[in-house]
């Protein structure tokens, strides 16, 4: 545990140099403080598109910000060689993947927190009516999906470049919250071979869009009921565990 | 290496400033009369692209519309929607069950955990916004117009809901006669400008 914990500290230290975060933050806070500025037709009280536009920001780069860092951690250290004095002390290979996993965890859940944050202060500035459960939901949410992205980018790392995982990542989310509908659809609506393989993908594929608050975040619908919270858990829990129980494999057998 | 790159990026940029107002040759076949210098450089270096995400925009107003849920298999039999300004206010009148469920009438079995979770994450309840919340879909409107000024839809559907849903008629009309400035030949515009006049300041001569 203590590994881990040495593993996960360093991942901290470095997402407080490095710029990344930074940068998106300042964008964030620029981009949202020039929409409250927007006037249209001397119209006041328009807020929605304003919490639309501040989650969809949280959201895809709090998702930038772990891809890139979940992305490098393997490849990187293989590449300068420094993964050897780790491979050396008495620590197993699970453990180290372990160790990247809950410092990406760790990492992009404070920097999604710093953002959420943000996000909040836009939100209560709109005056919209202050809906706790449904805002602590949307938090929930997205440290929940953070946790099965980064699942995802540790399992790509153990065998794909950098580059191509950071590619594979976006484009999976993008391709995942496009079209999970259609997936769901084609299931139901094809007979036969067509329709169970709609369903076995629909089943296979890393649902990020389970964990998207931003219509009801919006629009003000009701919070979700607990026991679909609890499941979204459960599910990624299951799916990250799955995930990293193969990257520690695919990484104990690896050459290095 | 880097100096060579700067260089390509900068004639790269030069190539497109002194291509961006030739492919627009076009935009001002349609705008004669109106100095196509207005419209900002970044929209016509879109090209094409402008009017797709102008028509998002639409969209984009339309799922506002309905409160982020957007349209159900049940629903708008006819095919009207946002689009429809001058039906929409008669919405059809659909039994309240039929629209618990947004997933073209497919409800998952008990058995398929992950579809269930699924649909019940998703908003399926049917709403149209209120005339104290149509506001909320004034920036998209305006911003299909402000990104495709030939955007016709655009400029019938803000002056209608300014109109009679917002009470300010004057921004309307202002607004619609912009619209003309980009679409002369635009029978659309001029036939809101009518209906505005005639059912809102009932000067029936000017309609």
């Amino acid at each position: 545990m203590r590994a881990v914990y040495v593993i996960a500290g360093g991942m901290v230290k470095e997402l407080i140099r490095k710029k990344d975060f930074y940068v998106l933050f300042i964008l964030m806070l620029a981009l949202l403080g020039f929409l409250s500025s927007q006037s249209f037709f001397q119209i006041e009280g328009i807020s929605r598109y304003i919490r639309d536009f501040g989650y969809s920001m949280v959201v895809i780069f709090s998702f930038l910000i772990t891809v890139m860092t979940a992305a490098k951690q393997l490849p990187s250290e293989i590449e300068s060689k420094t993964i050897y004095p780790l491979l050396a002390k008495p620590i197993n290979r699970k453990t180290i993947i372990l160790g990247k996993y809950f410092g990406s965890v760790f990492v992009s859940i404070l920097a999604f927190t710093a953002l959420y944050a943000m996000y909040l202060v836009f939100y209560m500035a709109t005056g919209e009516k202050k809906v706790l459960s449904l805002l602590a939901e949307g938090y929930l949410m997205g440290g929940l999906f953070l946790s099965l992205v980064a699942a995802l980018v540790i399992f790509f790392s153990t065998f794909l470049t950098m580059s191509a995982n950071v590619a594979i990542s976006i484009l999976l989310y993008f391709m995942i919250n496009g079209f999970s509908q259609e997936l769901r659809n084609l299931s139901y609506l094809s007979k036969g071979a067509a329709s169970y393989v709609a369903g076995a993908i629909f089943y296979v594929i890393p649902h990020f869009d389970f964990y998207d608050m931003r219509v009801r975040l919006t629009h003000s619908w009701d919070a979700l009921p607990a026991w679909i919270i609890l499941a979204v858990s459960a599910y990624t829990i299951v799916y990250a565990y799955f995930l990293l129980h193969i990257s520690g494999m695919i990484f104990g057998k690896k050459k290095l | 290496m880097k100096t060579k790159t700067l260089i390509a990026i900068f004639l790269w940029l030069i190539a497109l400033g002194l291509l961006v107002p030739k492919l627009d040759g076009y935009a001002q076949l349609d705008t004669y009369g109106h100095d196509s210098g207005d419209i900002p450089f970044l929209l016509k270096a879109l090209g094409e692209g402008e009017s797709i995400v102008s028509a998002m925009s639409i969209l984009q107003a339309d799922l506002y519309f309905h409160a982020g849920a957007g349209h159900f298999f049940e629903e708008h039999a006819e095919g009207f929607a946002v689009g429809d300004v001058h039906q929409q206010d008669d919405v059809l009148n659909v039994p309240a069950e039929a629209h618990l469920h947004g997933n073209e009438g497919y409800i998952a079995s008990p058995w398929n955990i992950l579809m269930r979770v699924y649909d019940k994450l998703k908003v399926n309840k049917h709403e149209h916004l209120g005339d104290n919340e149509i506001k909320e879909i004034m920036p998209w409107l305006c911003y299909a117009c402000e990104i495709d000024p030939h955007n016709v839809l655009g400029f019938t559907l803000t002056g209608h809901y300014l109109a009679s849903k917002l009470g300010k008629v004057d921004e309307a009309l202002f607004f619609l006669r912009k619209g003309l400035q980009y679409n002369p030949d635009s029978w659309e515009i001029y036939a809101e400008i009518g209906y505005i006049y005639f059912q809102q300041t009932k000067r029936y001569d000017a309609a």
